[in-house]
């Protein structure tokens, strides 16, 4: 199930690219003149992590937030700051903790993280109404998985490197105005080891798609 | 420049974004865990010797329980020692006779939470998703009871002997049971299914009588 999810995920991206390939011709056609340097864009955020076998279910508890620069009319450096909650419930099952420990429960998992650090994007036309681009996220992420178990639960937290590979649109319906619409895909993967009730998480992969706002 | 605040206090203000989880999906059963010592061969015993009492923890002496609904629990614990090949010695005077000794203890606490200013992130409710939730803006105070359940068996065999009051008996197998408490049928059952699962999940309790 989880295996068919991820090759989905992936068929998407790929797909996306494509379709990004294809129309940069047509934009790059109706490149015009570029609008004011400093952007800001605010997203609503699908995500799933993957393969971590903890809280690998999809969920559209998350925001970004972004901040650029244009340093070249196609060109952009800014800021990001993200979150994202990931919550997957497993029933009641008999876990063996150590060679003699057993331990029945139920248990309610929660994985929370918080990337930031810089982004840079380059956009493959500056003046039309839809504005392809390809980007990349780098810097830190902060985790906390939990599970919540019986009247209590343990949690773990810890600290990565962070790097998410981008692609998206920014729509502008008025062309001449610096308000529009942002679609991105994105895969990202941070380097956060954190141990949990049944196992260590070593790398944290993430696939998702945002939808937002920019002015 | 103004912006830029802007963002800063919502980047922020993200780090508190966390989605709490449904606790209401977990269910009511109780947590069991249980533990024992590798190096012990319980084959080995044939007989137990088990009060007909729960031992009751308070805040400043023990006390005895041993109502009809102690004795389900107990009877629980019989029920399974016996099917696993032991007999239960019932007379106290012959409690040295026993190779094993089960002590089951109960634990009743209050837990009382305090919110402060901000009570965190909650599903919105009857208010629409457009907003992103509530909070107090003043203290809230609340409890909720919780039981927990705790089985030791101690090794009699190589102890107890005359003259020797003091010996150290080792606990060779511990089992914990904990949850909220419910109304007293619904609790007892919830332990009673507790101390099942506590020997299903100890398949090395076996005598070999």
């Amino acid at each position: 199930m989880k295996t068919t999810f991820t090759k989905t995920i992936l068929r998407t991206l790929v797909l996306a690219g494509c379709m990004l390939l294809t129309v940069l011709p047509q934009a790059q056609a109706q490149c015009c003149a570029s609008q004011r340097k400093v952007h800001f864009a605010i997203d609503w955020q699908m995500n799933a992590p993957l393969s971590t076998d903890f809280a690998d279910k999809i969920s559209g508890w998350g925001m970004n937030l972004e901040g650029a620069y244009d340093v070249t009319p196609n060109f952009s450096v800014g800021a990001f700051v993200s979150f994202h909650t990931n919550h997957r419930y497993v029933g009641r099952q008999t876990l063996h903790l150590s060679p003699t420990e057993s331990l029945t429960t139920d248990q309610q998992r929660s994985a929370f993280q918080v990337p930031f650090g810089i982004a840079g994007a380059y956009t493959f036309c500056n003046g039309s109404h839809v504005r392809p681009y390809v980007g990349v996220k780098l810097g830190t992420m902060f985790a906390r998985n939990t599970t919540y178990f019986g009247t209590g639960g343990l949690y773990d937290k810890s600290w990565g490197f962070y790097a998410s590979p981008e692609i998206g649109l920014k729509i502008y319906p008025n062309r001449e105005k610096n308000w529009g619409f942002h679609v991105a895909a994105y895969y990202s993967y941070a380097t956060n080891r954190t141990e949990t009730l049944t196992g260590d998480i070593d790398g944290q992969g993430n696939v998702g798609f945002r939808l937002g706002i920019l002015f | 420049m103004k912006k830029i605040l802007v963002l800063t206090c919502m980047a922020l203000g993200m780090m508190s974004c966390e989605k709490d989880p449904d606790l209401g999906q977990l269910d009511t059963n109780m947590v069991v865990y249980t533990d024992y010592d590798s190096k012990t061969d319980f084959g080995k015993f044939q007989t137990y010797f088990l009060p007909d009492s729960i031992l009751e923890a308070g805040s400043h002496h023990a006390t005895y329980w041993k109502d009809e609904n102690a004795q389900k629990i107990i009877a629980a614990v019989e029920a399974e020692m016996n099917s696993r090949g032991y007999r239960r010695i019932t007379d106290p005077a012959q409690k040295a006779d026993a190779d094993l000794g089960v002590q089951l203890s109960y634990i009743a606490q209050q837990v009382n939470v305090t919110t402060g200013w901000w009570g965190g992130w909650w599903d919105y409710g009857f208010w629409g998703p457009w907003w992103g939730g509530w909070y107090y803006p003043y203290t809230v105070s609340y409890s909720y009871d919780t039981n927990s359940l705790v089985m030791e068996m101690v090794d009699l065999s190589d102890g107890g002997k005359e003259g020797d009051e003091k010996a150290q008996l080792p606990v060779v197998w511990y089992a914990h049971s904990s949850g909220y408490q419910y109304y007293s049928g619904y609790n007892i059952q919830l332990m009673t299914e507790a101390v099942d699962q506590a020997f299903e999940q100890s398949p090395y309790i076996q005598s070999n009588n």
